[in-house]
């Protein structure tokens, strides 16, 4: 078993919303949490950056971005530069 | 296949009591054992399943009953802790190596979250440790795949909830419209506060022997455990809190176990009189129905529609009011699920008597990670 890069685009396969963050979340609600599908056979589990849910739809393009959570540097999706609709 | 036979039952009504584990525990073990007309002295071992509490729990519970000086172990499988207890207690008793074991699940679950589900840090603080956004990514995708509508997730818990009206040991017994669910707070969209259980207090036990033990020990009213198989969950399966999955079509933990016990209780879907499944939220009873094989894929939401799942009709599921309506106290509720079973094999459901019953079947899943199916019979 070892190592595969993720391309950074991926498709919304599935996607919720969060309106009362858990104890312990370092991010402000409401976010999206989104299943994103990349072309490696992989679906990721990652909250939506600068993403109001009620834009969301199944099939939209978003990239995986680096993103600060607290101090500290984590991921999460936002629109594609591109999106194709 | 086990020859193990249930002797005797007990159950603590699921709620909140505030009263402390322990005391929901001693309840229901000893009504089991008074069912099943024995003592503590009379066991060989106890299991106890139970999620949440601390170290030495099954002792802390047994010691307000006696001091037996046999085993007490503690079993803990997530939402499936109770299939454990089961699927150990059966085979111990088969195979001749013990004659009693008690079988008690309790718990105590603190309202809210579930923080112990297992989430990584990094998780926890990126805004992902919220365990009904799982659930409600797997009801969009039923939503999706299937032509089941938002309105057949309100349906199962108007469904369930109208069954717990005639159930004392159930936490809600209000019924509920359609209206009502659709209009409940929105928790994770698709689902809201109404769709979704809640974690909560109880206890139910069971006093497993071998048919032979409970033939010479003359037990009134046994039913037999014909089949109790738990699986962990592959490479290919969801679960909380996955980080990723794969894209492709998913297995279904759920759908093996249930294939397993078919086999080894030698019946199949339609040999059962009722079933009690796992409804953490009102999809998840949806995928079940596929799952157990109480229909096709895609034919989820006709089955409902179509009355069958209801009490009186021809493939009752949740007669008890299921989670939804009963809450979930997690160890507790695969027992609380068999208990319900007994009774209404034994004729003894009152109100809620599914008439002629004589094979059951109940499911739990215990977050993803394993998942069980028992078939019981007369």
């Amino acid at each position: 078993m070892g190592d595969v890069a993720l391309s950074t685009e991926a498709v919304v396969e599935g996607f919720t919303a969060v309106m009362y963050p858990p104890p312990g979340a370092l991010v402000e609600a409401p976010y999206a949490i989104i299943a994103a599908g990349f072309d490696e056979g992989v679906t990721v589990l990652g909250v939506g950056v600068g993403i109001l849910v009620d834009e969301l739809a199944i099939g939209d393009r978003v990239e995986c971005i680096a993103t600060m959570i607290g101090d500290a540097i984590g991921f999460g999706f936002r629109f594609s530069k591109e999106p194709l609709r | 296949m086990t020859n193990a036979v249930i002797a005797g039952v007990g159950i603590h009504p699921f709620g909140r009591f505030g009263r402390g584990y322990r005391r929901l525990g001693a309840v229901a073990a000893s009504e089991a054992l008074s069912d099943a007309g024995i003592t503590l002295d009379d066991l060989d071992m106890v299991l106890v399943a139970n999620v949440g509490a601390d170290m030495a729990k099954g002792q802390n519970v047994i010691e307000l009953l006696g001091r037996p000086g046999v085993p007490v172990l503690n079993v803990e499988a997530a939402c499936a802790s109770s299939a454990g207890t089961l699927l150990l207690g059966s085979q111990l008793v088969s195979s001749g190596a013990m004659r009693s074991v008690l079988c008690l699940g309790v718990e105590e679950a603190p309202r809210g979250f579930i923080a112990n589900a297992g989430f990584e840090a990094w998780q926890i603080a990126s805004g992902l440790a919220v365990n009904p956004a799982y659930f409600a990514l797997a009801a969009q995708e039923l939503l999706c795949d299937t032509a089941a509508t938002i309105e057949d997730l309100a349906d199962v818990s108007v469904k369930n909830h109208a069954h717990a009206v005639e159930n004392p040991n159930a936490m809600y017994r209000n019924a509920c419209t359609r209206e009502e669910v659709l209009n409940s707070k929105v928790v994770c969209p698709p689902l809201n506060l109404l769709m979704l259980c809640a974690p909560n207090e109880g206890a139910a036990a069971v006093v497993l022997m071998s048919e032979d033990e409970a033939k010479r020990r003359g037990v009134a009213d046994p039913v037999r455990l014909r089949a109790v198989s738990v699986v962990s969950r592959s490479a290919d399966d969801f679960f909380v809190p996955a980080p990723s999955f794969q894209t492709a079509a998913r297995s279904s933990l759920t759908r093996r176990a249930a294939e397993r016990a078919y086999e080894a209780a030698g019946i199949g879907p339609g040999d059962l009189d009722l079933v009690e499944c796992q409804d953490t939220d009102a999809a998840s009873e949806l995928w079940a129905y596929r799952d157990l094989g109480l229909c096709e894929p895609g034919d989820e939401a006709a089955l409902l529609r179509s009355g069958a799942t209801k009490i009186g009709g021809s493939m009752p599921v949740n007669v008890s009011g299921g989670l939804l309506s009963k809450g979930e106290p997690l160890g507790a509720s695969g027992l609380g699920q068999i208990h319900e079973l007994v009774q209404q094999l034994r004729g003894r459901s009152g109100p809620r008597q599914v008439d002629d019953a004589s094979c059951g079947l109940a499911h739990v899943m215990g977050a993803g990670h394993n998942a069980s199916v028992a078939v019981v019979t007369k």
